[in-house]
């Protein structure tokens, strides 16, 4: 009885004595299996008190009790002492430096140009507009002609066009999006409400100008679409594109595919309208040509002019973004220097 | 086109300014694109006296001249050639500030002050003449200001008018402009020359051919003329808008032209064989010389001007150098005639110049003008010039009707504009226009409208007029109904464009954008490698350059030739990619455009400075990068096959990318002959992709697949392997041995080294086991994991080293 006692005893005192020295949480959980756990050696030990009389057995269980009560308590103690300085040597060792720069992840850009391009197509699909595309070699008839641009017209100068070496030596490169609205005027009934960005060509080359550049045409046809519409949606847009309350201001303009034509400008997002270099001390910048389409053209995809009127707009991406962002020469688009890139 | 304040002024009453000027007619769509006053910077400049020219004692090329400007004498330094003494010239005085910006400064030049600088016309800023100073004439007050001296107390307003919009092509265009702007009267030039010579009938006959291209021919006939200068306020207005003095007969022509938009033409009417004026198309004729002195090839169809024998002016275009008036002339034929626009555009299109009379003629002069414009000339060439006119004058025309009836409803105005319109409104529009209301009942008005405005004809041309001149700041701003948006595969596409984009560039590529042309050179030096560059490719017949020449079958040359640019500039670590159309040419006449994707990686991916490692752009960077533009589109089920790879790509680093049986596009490493076209001298690893086609193949609609609940199991095995085997078919098939109950399979290790047996690589592979409804038994695991290492060891040849 009395071994079974000092048994009880040493276990007590040599777990009691592990946990003091116990320095790591695996430590402490192997000290508690072994001791004092559901395998552990006074679980074992009171297995066999079986034989003995009820009272034995009862100071014995009381005595085991006791002594593996203490040790729990030691046990959790130490546990939250282990817990705590692996908390504290944590805060210690953080010699992190958290301001070296690092470049484990490289950076990665969206071109300007397309980035407004995707914004302006945002801002007008929240106005109830779909996109709609067309082909960039273009034929003469959907680039000019059914744009009430006959042969011979005045009006072809104001493009210079890429001509495409092929037989009939009726394709063109398109000089601009317009040919789009044919295209989908020719396929659906008002009411239709388009917007139609591209790649556009035109032989010119200097620092505002590119053979290569974007652009975004959009129309509306319905019953009762006025030019006071037009107003209203291109303010619209430029408020949302420049990220301010846009002044714009249209100017009587002509183009062979709408009439009444209009130049927009919008107040210099420069000087705000003061006049600056950018504006040429105008105090605004012209950014898009709009105006109501033209009844030669609803002839050319059988609208009823009489039923339906339409608005009618384009613009220059590149413009837009060059504006935005301050860009002064619009070749810089077209290297792809990553110096460029990186910083939109 | 310019134009001078001024000269504007004579034909209309305003009391507007020409700021205000300029700024109503901009907001009415006659652009004026600046307005300069011509005294800026002449106000310490005035005519003075050469009274003596002298060498300079130490400079060969220059002179020492004492001038007087009425006051006082000054010595100026000067090195120009063209100077006498007598002369009187303009004189800017010491701290005058020229037009240009120059400072004028007292300076010692080689050794003598010079008090100032006599100026050339291209420092006074009115015209580009820089020769030599500007000589005055001889009876020019000295200390007269120089801005008095030369009229130039005035603006001169430059105007961008639009194609159609040929009738503001003149000052007197632009005047009517102002007066319906504003309601201002317009003023009638006054035209008064005595008729006292022989009738023109005796000296002259005309006749009109081809009328389709000329329905009117005006004309009369000048004699004892004497050819002189013209007086310094004509020269000094025809330079301000561009055109250059040659003689009073031309000069009052050039004059007319720009005052009232009619181009008109002299002929020394001695030159003139038989006497006799015939317009016709050039039919046989095949070349002729015009007086610009150049001979020029001339289409059947060209409307020429004849006279007896030889043609001897382009119509509307040029005279020829077979009739110009010259020194001598004593008798001039002055023509007035109205051609056709197409015609005229035709022609200088294929003659291949372009002057004031073609501009004008294309865009429309007015036909009832042209008798005007010849008895205007004559009014202001009889000012200053001695000559005898024959009495009468020459009119061969068809019925030239001098207006258009075009009717409008205030209804459909409104309609357009959105804009209330009053009907009493629209006729005050109609009127200062010019424009005769012949008619209106309820909404409806009739307009006779004026035959130089050649642009209305239509209900909707009056529309435009009304909102123009009541201003479009008057148009309220609305907003149309809401609807119903249409759905498109094009928006879908762009959403699909935009989602690769973002893909792309949050795995730290930068987009590009190249243009969709590529030099034939390159296209050439490319045929070898690729079939894209094998077949016709699609060519501009107009090219501005070498590098327009063709449209690019291909985006990876825009992307090597950016690549290029960049590390020239010390960019070494590029990483582009571009979405952009390709072109080519199918059958005969066919051409057909597609949507590609491609990227380009070289150089350093990045640098860990803490362990100082670089890591390097390779094949698994672009493949990886690849796969998650297909998991990111959700794609399926692409695979990538190292067979029939174009020659632009390098062997044994390059693969086709593949779904079901189509070819999807090439990932690689650039071959290094391909790299030296573009002078890059490192590893370009790049693929490209159609586009077209994964839009396609893409499967946006998934259905969730239950997670399964029970625990998983991980057996890895390590095996060596010969080194040609590729693991991806290593992986397809481990999968195949249990497809329900192999979670996944994937390669923790590939390894290869000297220590290993040289055609061997050792292979760790690591497959989950994971069954959806119950936790799976060591035993059936392990019988699973055998099957895959009899496998590895049957199919592939594998020595399992450890499992």
């Amino acid at each position: 009885m009395s071994d079974l006692h000092e048994t009880i005893k040493r276990i007590r005192q040599e777990a009691k004595d592990l946990i003091e020295k116990a320095e790591r949480e695996g430590d402490l959980l192997e000290i508690k299996g072994r001791y004092f756990g559901r395998k552990g050696s006074l679980s074992a030990l009171m297995k066999t008190l079986v034989s003995l009389s009820a009272d034995e057995r009862r100071k014995a269980g009381k005595s085991s009790n006791e002594a593996k009560r203490e040790l729990e308590q030691l046990f959790e103690a130490k546990l939250a002492e282990i817990k705590r300085r692996r908390k504290e040597r944590i805060g210690a060792e953080a010699a992190t430096d958290v301001t070296l720069p690092l470049n484990l992840i490289p950076t990665g850009k969206i071109h300007p140009v397309s980035e407004t391009l995707f914004h302006i197509i945002d801002v007008f699909s929240r106005l109830g507009f779909t996109v709609f595309s067309g082909p960039d070699i273009e034929t003469d008839y959907y680039n000019f002609e059914a744009l009430n641009i006959p042969p011979d017209h005045p009006a072809r100068d104001m493009q210079d066009t890429f001509y495409i070496a092929n037989l009939d030596g009726d394709l063109v490169l398109r000089t601009h999006t317009s040919p789009i609205q044919i295209r989908v005027m020719e396929r659906l009934q008002p009411p239709v409400r388009v917007i139609a960005p591209g790649t556009v060509y035109r032989c010119d080359y200097d620092i505002t100008h590119s053979p290569m550049f974007h652009q975004v045409e959009g129309f509306a046809v319905d019953r009762d679409i006025t030019f006071s519409d037009l107003k209203g949606v291109l303010t619209e847009f430029c408020t949302l594109i420049f990220n301010r309350r846009a002044t714009l201001r249209f100017r009587p303009s002509y183009f062979p595919f709408t009439e009444p034509s209009a130049e927009v400008d919008i107040e210099c997002v420069i000087c705000n309208g003061d006049g600056c270099r950018v504006c040429s001390e105008t105090g605004w910048l012209e950014i898009l040509g709009c105006g109501m389409i033209d009844p030669a053209v609803f002839e050319f995809v059988n609208y009823d002019f009489e039923h339906y009127s339409g608005f009618a707009f384009g613009m220059g991406v590149e413009r837009i973004t060059m504006l935005k962002y301050g860009i002064n020469d619009i070749r810089l688009f077209f290297e792809n220097d990553t110096r460029f890139l990186a910083q939109f | 086109m310019k134009a001078l304040y001024s000269w504007i002024r004579e034909f209309v009453d305003t009391d507007l300014g020409p700021h205000d000027t300029a700024d109503r007619l901009t907001m009415a769509g006659i652009e004026t694109s600046s307005v300069r006053y011509l005294g800026n910077g002449l106000d310490s400049i005035v005519t003075a006296h050469i009274r003596s020219i002298k060498p300079h004692p130490k400079a060969e090329k220059l002179t020492l001249c004492t001038v007087n400007d009425g006051e006082r004498d000054y010595q100026i330094v000067c090195g120009a050639p063209n100077i006498s003494e007598g002369d009187r010239v303009p004189l800017a005085h010491i701290g005058a500030t020229l037009p240009g910006g120059m400072e004028i400064k007292r300076a010692k030049i080689r050794g003598y002050y010079s008090e100032g600088m006599m100026c050339s016309e291209r420092e006074l800023g009115i015209s580009d003449e820089h020769e030599g100073i500007m000589i005055l004439p001889d009876d020019t007050q000295p200390g007269k200001p120089i801005v008095e001296t030369l009229l130039l107390d005035d603006y001169l307003m430059e105007f961008d008018i639009t194609p159609n919009r040929g009738d503001c092509l003149s000052v007197c265009g632009i005047a009517r402009e102002v007066a319906a702007l504003g309601g201002f009267p317009l003023i009638k030039p006054p035209i008064f020359f005595p008729e006292e010579g022989s009738d023109i009938g005796r000296e002259v006959t005309i006749e009109i051919e081809d009328y389709d291209l000329c329905p009117r021919y005006s004309s009369r006939v000048i004699y004892d003329v004497e050819v002189s200068p013209s007086p310094l306020w004509m020269q000094r207005r025809l330079q301000l808008c561009g055109m250059r003095p040659i003689n009073n007969i031309v000069d009052i022509t050039n004059y007319l032209l720009l005052e009232l938009g009619q181009p008109m033409h002299a002929f020394d009417l001695d030159l003139i064989k038989d006497r006799r004026i015939t317009v016709k198309r050039a039919g046989d004729v095949k070349s002729f010389t015009t007086l610009d002195g150049i001979d020029r090839q001339i289409h059947e169809d060209t409307l020429l001007i004849w006279d007896g024998k030889d043609p001897v002016a382009v119509a509307g275009i040029m005279g020829g150098e077979n009739s110009e008036v010259h020194k001598g002339t004593r008798k001039v034929l002055f023509e007035s005639a109205h051609f056709n626009p197409l015609s005229v555009r035709r022609s200088r299109n294929r003659i291949g110049i372009s002057t004031e009379s073609s501009y004008r003629f294309e865009r429309g002069v007015d036909p009832a003008g042209t008798l005007l414009a010849i008895d205007r000339a004559l009014t202001i060439l009889s000012g200053f010039s001695s000559f005898t006119t024959c009495r009468g004058f020459i009119d061969e025309k068809r019925e030239i009707s001098t207006y258009t009836p075009v009717r409008i409803r205030t209804k459909n105005a409104q309609r357009i504009t959105g804009m209330k319109i009053a009907k009493k409104d629209a006729i005050r529009v109609f009127s200062n226009l010019g424009f005769e209301i012949a008619d209106g009942k309820r909404d409806e008005i009739l307009v006779h409208v004026p035959s130089f405005r050649f642009d209305i004809t239509r209900e909707i041309d009056l529309v435009e007029e009304i909102a123009r001149i009541l201003g479009y700041h008057n148009v309220p701003t609305t907003y149309p109904k809401a609807d119903i948006p249409h759905s498109s595969a094009d928006h879908e596409f762009i959403e699909f464009k935009k989602s690769a984009s973002q893909i792309l560039s949050s795995l730290g590529l930068m987009e590009s954008i190249n243009y969709s042309f590529i030099a034939e050179k390159t296209f050439n030096q490319l045929t070898e490698f690729s079939d894209d560059f094998s077949e016709l490719p699609v060519t501009i017949k107009n090219p501005i350059s070498d590098d327009t020449g063709l449209l690019r079958p291909s985006l990876l040359p825009g992307l090597l030739k950016s690549t290029s640019t960049n590390i020239a500039r010390y960019n070494r670590d590029v990483r582009l990619f571009e979405i952009g159309k390709i072109f080519k040419k199918s059958l005969k006449k066919d051409f057909f455009e597609e949507n590609r994707l491609a990227s380009i990686f070289t150089g350093n991916l990045s640098i860990d400075p803490l362990s100082g490692r670089e890591k390097k752009v390779d094949f698994y960077y672009a493949r990886n990068v690849l796969d998650k533009i297909f998991s990111g589109l959700k794609i399926d089920d692409t695979f990538i096959v190292a067979e029939k790879i174009p020659g632009i790509f390098q062997p044994g680093e390059s693969a086709a990318i593949k779904y079901e049986h189509k070819t999807l596009g090439y990932i690689g490493l650039i071959n290094a002959a391909v790299c030296d076209l573009f002078d890059i001298d490192t590893e370009v690893y790049c693929f490209e992709i159609n586009l077209d086609l994964l839009f396609q193949i893409r499967s946006p609609e998934r259905k969730y697949r239950q997670i399964s609940k029970y625990p998983p199991l991980e057996r890895d095995i390590s095996f060596l392997i010969k080194r040609e085997i590729p693991v991806g078919d290593i992986l397809a098939y481990v999968k195949r041995v249990d497809d329900s109950l192999i979670e996944s399979v994937s390669i923790f290790d590939v390894y290869r080294s000297e220590k290993l047996p040289p055609d061997k690589k050792s292979i760790g592979l690591r497959v989950v086991y994971q069954a959806d409804n119950r936790t799976l038994t060591e035993q059936e695991v392990n019988d699973i994991h055998r099957k895959i290492i009899i496998l590895i060891e049957n199919r592939f040849g594998g020595m399992v080293r450890s499992s």
